[in-house]
């Protein structure tokens, strides 16, 4: 393992205390987490599905106000996250599925971030019964798979750690 | 009692508990069934509540067999997480309450598309907002799935484990 000493401070500092030893903030940060996983993930299926055109009703600029939740989600499982991180940093650095899972975090945002500046724009002005390409699809499926994928992680991160 | 004690003594219930893997995989298994099936309960109850109105009703209709089937996942991975701590669970109130939510929430999504069928069809095609009656009872879901999630969450905190 590298050395994680230079996040001593941060395991020493108030707030990491405060989490750590409070009977309650990180109980209700993890329902939080759950919270924002059901936004997240709802959302993302009706989403991704109506790419892969398993789902054919309604126009995909109408399905794609639903990553607005998405992202509610994404902000609240972001913050919680940081929540944990910092209750126990060395711990979480040290987690090799705590790695893994955040390089899958980061395609899933890079994969939304090729989606609204190579995608978004082309889809939005197709009509509703158009066929949708086979790219966009792609996209769609890589979406569900690191989705499925970040949930699998973070339920393993304890086997290996604090989690 | 005695079935809850041949229950834990059982080989599947040793299966489950000493063995991490097996354990810790029921756990994500359980995790991407919830994120399904009340991911699709917040979808539908946003909907109805007016988010995202043009989007038309049907959209859920195909999802509720994977939303069935997710159901079914965590009934499994539920009851084999279950075996590995019954006599705990079962006098545990947060466990208790979870079974009860999850009960009173599939009762409220039947009596929510029950009263979806109900409306116009300008309601499920998109645009038009839903009746009073319906949108009451996407709220009440939305809280009562929300209910469920806590309650499970605090039974990681309160189940005793011998």
């Amino acid at each position: 393992m590298f050395d994680t000493s230079f996040l001593k401070p941060l395991h020493d500092s108030a707030i990491s205390e405060a989490i750590r030893f409070s009977p309650w903030i990180f109980p209700t940060l993890e329902t939080l987490h759950f919270f924002g996983l059901c936004l997240l993930v709802g959302a993302m299926m009706v989403v991704d599905f109506r790419l892969l055109g398993i789902l054919r009703a309604g126009s995909v600029k109408s399905v794609l106000r639903l990553t607005h939740l998405a992202i509610v989600g994404f902000a609240i499982n972001l913050l919680s996250g940081i929540g944990f991180f910092v209750s126990s940093p060395e711990n979480y650095a040290q987690n090799p599925l705590f790695a893994a899972k955040m390089i899958l975090v980061l395609l899933a945002g890079l994969n939304v971030l090729w989606f609204e500046l190579a995608e978004r724009q082309a889809l939005v002005a197709l009509p509703t019964s158009a066929a949708l390409p086979a790219r966009t699809r792609v996209v769609a499926g890589f979406s569900i798979a690191l989705w499925i994928g970040i949930i699998i992680l973070g339920r393993f991160l304890p086997l290996l750690g604090i989690g | 009692m005695e079935f809850l004690n041949w229950l834990g003594a059982s080989p599947l219930a040793h299966w489950v508990s000493d063995n991490m893997l097996v354990y810790y995989t029921l756990l994500a298994g359980h995790a991407i069934g919830m994120g399904i099936v009340v991911g699709f309960v917040y979808m539908l109850s946003a909907r109805v509540m007016g988010f995202g109105i043009d989007i038309p009703l049907t959209i859920f209709d195909r999802l509720y067999h994977l939303t069935w089937a997710a159901f079914g996942l965590n009934f499994a991975t539920g009851m084999l997480l279950f075996s590995a701590n019954p006599r705990n669970l079962i006098v545990n109130p947060p466990f208790l309450l979870k079974l009860g939510f999850i009960a009173v929430g599939g009762v409220l999504l039947w009596a929510l598309s029950r009263s979806l069928e109900g409306e116009p069809v300008a309601v499920s095609a998109g645009g038009t907002a839903a009746s009073a009656r319906s949108r009451t009872l996407a709220l009440v879901t939305f809280l009562v799935w929300t209910a469920a999630i806590v309650s499970g969450r605090i039974i990681a905190y309160t189940v005793k484990y011998v």
